[in-house]
């Protein structure tokens, strides 16, 4: 191996080092003058969609890359979990009780910003700062193609597709995931007659849990991943129709970084402007534009 | 050839009366067949011309076939693709727009807008557009334009009315282009849903395919039964297709000469044309006729020809007449002359090929007499050439050697042998040379030997290299044997080290796997390299899910700030770091502290080839050390405990006295007071002087002004002694208080106060204690108990090195406790009078269990224990000035800890 080529991956490896061992457990999250002055801008993240493809690469990924090239400071992506995502960014470990939010002992804070497909959810906001949104989304019912459940006949009107989307759930099993935006206690399921399940893999794997195991009846996905789903199985799956508002995605900043997120607010701002962001967007969910021309007409 | 027969030839020839006319028949049909071969050429080039070009037609209709076979693919692919398909499915299954099939309509979008990136020629589109409609006619995607109604969709026309599963392949000339549009059905379930449509602009692409091998010559265009359907090079008549004769079946080729415009004229062209296979066009190629074959007709050519020939014959007889006996005699001189000029020539050609041989040549007769030899030879026996002509052998060489030679000729020149090699040892001037010599025998032509030709080489350098050579290999073959018996003996040790290497890698496998500590390899990657089986049983994580992953994302319960933050200081250093009391969470949930110790990896030239990280379980040395902790503390408090009695107990004392004196005293005012309210209960009775007078002996007896001068002075008293009392608990619980093991923050100053309190009655005979506490000390963060720990510890010494000072003596010693700020923290300085550290045992005093005390006056366990506390748990320092006679100063620091 040449020298330079060595020396420069021991930097690379200390560098990380460096970078992670830059945040001190039990420590406070960071705001802009920490992240700037430790070199690094430390990214939470969860395989997911295309947001993060988990091969090094997603449109979350490249745009905390760019965000942390315009702080002037090094990327380190951290790879975390749905059950130690907020604590590793907040430092405090937390309960949910419906849209509530009961705090528990501390964590240790892993990294400065997550960015993984996250929805805006009330009881998320009550842990964390969002940044100006930077995605739209909607959860929708999805069946399995060979159901006899036939998918809705579009209303015009939004809620009125909910209510007769909610009206196919009854007796299905449907696959949910706590602490995400696809958490049962988010759509009031009692209701409907539907047989929540918790799944315990990865968003990722709703659809194949669906398709190939056959374990449920129905899943709920986000917007974003029923495409990928749409994409990758073709003529297996069908979309029944939606189960919530349209909803946002965005960046989500510790309450003890409000300048870590302005500051986020004004690149992504001057990003939109550019026209950079739409050609990531492009890349990684070109269809997206289409199908939510309100959003990005913004 | 001799002179008697040349006359007789040329008579013969030049006889008038036969030549003349059998020359001029001759010259006739030489004449005629040239001309006719001339003319024949001339129609064969006209052939070959109509062919190439009818080959150039073909070639065009068999790319413009292929390249429609090509698009029928195209089509065919399309038709059949996933995203298609999906679209078809998802619509059967009932999916909305909104929900879900539009994603398979844009997917279809892309995919034919894709389809029409890539499908290019000459590095144009191929196609203009491409759709997929469904069966109604609906445009559900285009590759270039949004979504049409059945109504208004430009495909429409195209669509089938009946028989939808057949592919159309048709020209479109109402478009403002002229065009080929291609359908496909698109089937699902054996059913046709839709169809998939694609244009393809007729001007724009097909030039690209065909190209004129002449342009501005060959003219081409395509053609659909009597219609034009598109130009391709030049500028057609489009009524010219319609007069075309159609040509019989299974002709793959047709020509026609046709009459067509021309720069303004009517000129006669050729028109060639071959159809398109597998579609109704036609390549239809039309060039002038003028231009192809020249504008001069060919049989006027050849007559021109013949006529210029004829009177080129006649010239040439006339002139051979004249000059025929001229030539013969010229001929006969010239022949002469040619063949002495040949036999010098053969003579001297003789004598540089005998040259230019390598070696000495010469040429013997058949008496074996030299008739001459090369140069080389000549200077071998130093004569000229001619002086070595007719010499013998015997006349040149030795006797012994002349000899040899003499029967060798003769082996030759009777006849015995045709060729003959020897080898001899020749006398020269340079000594005896080793020559090879040939001979070879020379026959007339009648096979009778007239003599031979020899060649004689040098070999005397060759005989020496052979020679040499032999040597050589033979000392090869011997350094061969000698170097494949080390090789072996090499192989036999190397295969005995690779055992040894193998055993010792097993070996230190099985000590890894042995030891009991944690053991970690982390390699310059970042990625796990060694995970011992104690570290799988600590972290309950396989080695086969640890190693190749990077360590920073291994799902490790620890503090990994601490451990990352020493990965990376021992690979900047390249020393070991050590981390003592890591927090991680033991398989069983509980918490557990590990020693680890990071060591650099290093290479044979100092390189960094990873990071070994070795951790050692220390949880159950921690419960022992908190033990021993607070088993320290209670010993000094054990040992404190009869000073701090009695310093409870002299207050305690003084107040029962007190107590005791204001209860005799309210006894005898509650007396007076009894007196004070019998008077006041019998008013009749008069107050007069006589029970004035009591009240005044009264409270003589009671001395009422000592009592009430000294009564509230004993309530002050009293209370004096509470207070004291209760700092003094309060002082002890504030010491004793076992902490909860988490840092906070202190006011040093009050803990220094409560040190001094509680350990008052240790200094307080010997010494006393003066302080100089900083008021704007900030707080500090560290452990509260442990830090009273350290003070009490070094009071206690400091007061028991005074007691050792001052014994035997009046005069008490001083104990002085300063506190200030400083860089990056706090300074404690507590001084003594004592005897100071003598200067052999400085080295050791934070030594465990070393102490100059007295037996049972000190365990070794009290500056051991504040060294650990300072500097291990607080990152902080500890030292001391000393001086004999004079005392010891120790000093603290401690960094703030925010």
């Amino acid at each position: 191996m040449p020298a330079t080529v060595k020396r420069a991956r021991t930097a690379l490896v200390l560098c990380l080092a460096l970078a992670l061992c830059g945040s001190a457990a039990f420590a406070s999250p960071r705001d802009l003058a920490e992240v700037k002055s430790s070199g690094v801008l430390r990214h939470l993240g969860i395989a997911y969609a295309n947001f993060i493809t988990g091969q090094g690469d997603g449109l979350d990924v490249d745009l905390m890359r760019l965000f942390a090239r315009h702080l002037g400071v090094h990327y380190v992506y951290v790879p975390t979990d749905w059950d130690t995502l907020f604590p590793d960014l907040t430092g405090r470990k937390h309960r949910t009780k419906g849209a509530d939010v009961e705090l528990l002992g501390e964590a240790p804070v892993k990294g400065d910003v997550i960015a993984s497909g996250l929805t805006v959810l009330p009881w998320r906001q009550k842990l964390v700062d969002f940044s100006r949104p930077t995605f739209p989304t909607q959860v929708w019912l999805v069946v399995k193609a060979e159901s006899k459940v036939t998918p809705i006949a579009p209303s015009g009107d939004i809620k009125k597709d909910i209510d007769l989307t909610r009206g196919k759930l009854r007796g299905l099993s449907l696959l949910c995931k706590s602490g995400t935006c696809l958490d049962p206690a988010l759509f009031n399921l009692e209701p409907t007659g539907a047989k929540p399940r918790l799944f315990p893999g990865s968003l990722n794997d709703l659809a194949p849990a669906l398709i190939l195991k056959g374990e449920t009846d129905a899943t709920l996905l986000d917007v974003p991943d029923a495409l990928v789903a749409l994409q990758k199985y073709p003529g297996k799956i069908k979309i029944i129709g939606p189960m919530s508002d349209t909803q946002d995605m965005a960046v989500a900043f510790a309450k003890q970084s409000p300048r870590l997120r302005e500051e986020f607010d004004r690149f992504f701002a001057a990003l939109q402007q550019s026209g950079e962001y739409d050609r990531m967007i492009k890349r990684y969910y070109p269809f997206v534009t289409t199908y939510f021309p309100k959003y990005f007409s913004k | 050839m001799n002179a008697t027969g040349f006359e007789q030839r040329a008579a013969t020839f030049l006889r008038p009366r036969l030549l003349l006319p059998a020359a001029g028949l001759l010259l006739s049909c030489l004449i005629l067949a040239m001309l006719w071969s001339a003319h024949a050429s001339s129609v064969a080039r006209e052939r070959e011309v109509t062919l190439r070009m009818e080959e150039d037609v073909r070639g065009a209709a068999a790319t413009l076939g292929y390249f429609f076979y090509e698009r029928d693919n195209d089509m065919r692919i399309a038709s059949d693709n996933r995203q298609l398909l999906t679209y078809f499915e998802n619509k059967a299954l009932g999916m909305s727009e909104e929900y879900g099939l539009l994603a398979s309509r844009l997917s279809i979008e892309e995919h034919l807008a894709k389809l029409v990136q890539d499908r290019r020629v000459g590095g144009e589109p191929i196609y203009s557009a491409l759709a997929l409609v469904d069966r109604e006619g609906a445009v559900i995607g285009e590759s270039r334009a949004g979504p049409h109604t059945a109504k208004e969709s430009p495909w429409r026309k195209f669509l089938p009315e009946s028989e939808p599963h057949k592919p159309l392949f048709a020209v479109d000339y109402e478009a403002q282009q002229p065009g080929i549009v291609l359908r496909q059905p698109v089937n699902l379930g054996g059913q046709v849903v839709g169809h998939i449509l694609a244009r393809i602009p007729l001007e724009r692409v097909l030039p690209l395919l065909v190209r004129s091998p002449e342009a501005g010559v060959h003219l081409y265009c395509v053609t659909e039964g009597p219609r034009l359907a598109a130009t391709l090079h030049g500028v057609f008549d489009p009524a010219l297709p319609g007069r075309l004769v159609e040509p019989g079946p299974g002709r793959p080729v047709s020509s026609q000469r046709v009459r067509a415009m021309d720069d303004g004229e009517k000129a006669e062209h050729l028109a060639i044309w071959a159809s398109v296979p597998q579609t109704p066009l036609r390549v239809l190629s039309l060039v002038n006729v003028r231009e192809l074959l020249g504008a001069v007709s060919p049989w006027l050519i050849t007559g021109v020809s013949a006529l210029l020939c004829a009177f080129t014959l006649a010239a040439l007889w006339l002139a051979w007449r004249a000059n025929s006996a001229q030539l013969v005699l010229g001929a006969r001189l010239e022949e002469k002359t040619q063949a002495e000029r040949t036999i010098r020539q053969k003579a001297s050609e003789l004598e540089q090929l005998l040259d230019s041989l390598p070696g000495d040549a010469f040429f013997k007769d058949a008496k074996g007499r030299y008739i001459t030899g090369n140069a080389s030879l000549c200077a071998l026996v130093g004569l000229t050439r001619e002086e070595l002509s007719g010499k013998t052998d015997h006349e040149l060489f030795p006797a012994g050697l002349a000899d040899k030679y003499v029967a060798d000729d003769a082996r030759i020149l009777e006849g015995g042998l045709e060729r003959l090699e020897t080898e001899d040892q020749v006398p020269s001037l340079q000594g005896l040379r080793d020559v090879l010599t040939r001979k070879v025998a020379v026959h007339n032509a009648e096979g009778a030997v007239i003599g031979l030709i020899g060649l004689g080489y040098d070999i005397t350098e060759k005989k020496r290299v052979e020679r040499e050579l032999q040597a050589a290999y033979a000392e090869m073959e011997r350094r061969v044997e000698q170097r494949t018996e080390q090789l072996a003996y090499a192989n036999t040790l190397l295969q005995t080290e690779i055992a040894e290497r193998k055993q010792a890698h097993r070996e230190a496998n099985l000590v890894l796997s042995a030891v009991s500590a944690l053991l970690v390899g982390v390699d310059m990657q970042g990625r796990v390299s060694k995970w011992n089986q104690a570290a799988s049983e600590i972290f309950q994580l396989a080695e086969e899910d640890s190693l190749g992953r990077e360590f920073a994302s291994l799902p490790l319960p620890w503090e990994w700030d601490r451990v990352l933050e020493g990965l990376a200081q021992c690979s900047l250093e390249r020393q070991t770091v050590k981390i003592n009391n890591l927090w991680y969470e033991r398989a069983d949930g509980k918490e557990g502290f590990l020693f680890v110790g990071l060591s650099p990896i290093l290479d044979e030239g100092g390189g960094l080839k990873g990071v070994l990280v070795l951790g050692t379980d220390i949880t159950d040395f921690k419960v022992l050390e908190a033990q021993l902790s607070q088993a320290q503390k209670l010993e000094s408090i054990g040992q404190l405990a009869a000073g701090i009695a009695h310093e409870i107990n002299t207050p305690t004392q003084y107040v029962g006295d007190t107590i005791s004196f204001l209860r005799d005293a309210n006894a005898d005012i509650l007396a007076v007071m009894d007196r004070v309210a019998e008077l006041a209960a019998t008013p009749d009775a008069g107050c007069g002087a006589e029970a004035l007078q009591d009240l005044a002996d009264k409270l003589e007896d009671i001395e009422y002004p000592f009592l009430r001068e000294e009564m509230p002075l004993s309530f002050s008293r009293a209370k004096d002694g509470i207070q004291r009392v209760s700092g003094i608990v309060r002082a002890m619980r504030s010491f004793s208080h076992p902490g909860q093991g988490e840092k906070k923050g202190v006011d040093l100053n009050e803990a220094l106060m409560n040190t001094i309190t509680v350990s008052r009655n240790e200094w307080k005979y010997v010494a006393d204690m003066e302080t100089d506490l900083d008021p704007q000390l900030p707080q500090v963060i560290c452990l509260p108990a442990e830090m009273n720990q350290v003070f009490l510890n070094i009071v206690v010494n400091a007061a028991h090195a005074v007691e050792e000072a001052v014994r035997g003596t009046a005069r008490k010693g001083v104990i002085r406790i300063a506190t200030a700020q400083e860089e990056g923290g706090v300074r404690i300085s507590i001084s003594d009078t004592g005897a100071g550290i003598p200067e052999a045992v400085r080295g050791k005093i934070f030594d465990p269990f070393f102490t100059t005390k007295e037996v049972g006056k000190g365990t070794g366990q009290g500056l051991t224990l504040a060294y650990d506390i300072v500097v291990n748990k607080h990152g902080g320092s500890i030292s001391f000035d000393t001086e004999h006679g004079r005392g010891t100063t120790f000093h603290i620091h401690l960094p703030l800890g925010w």
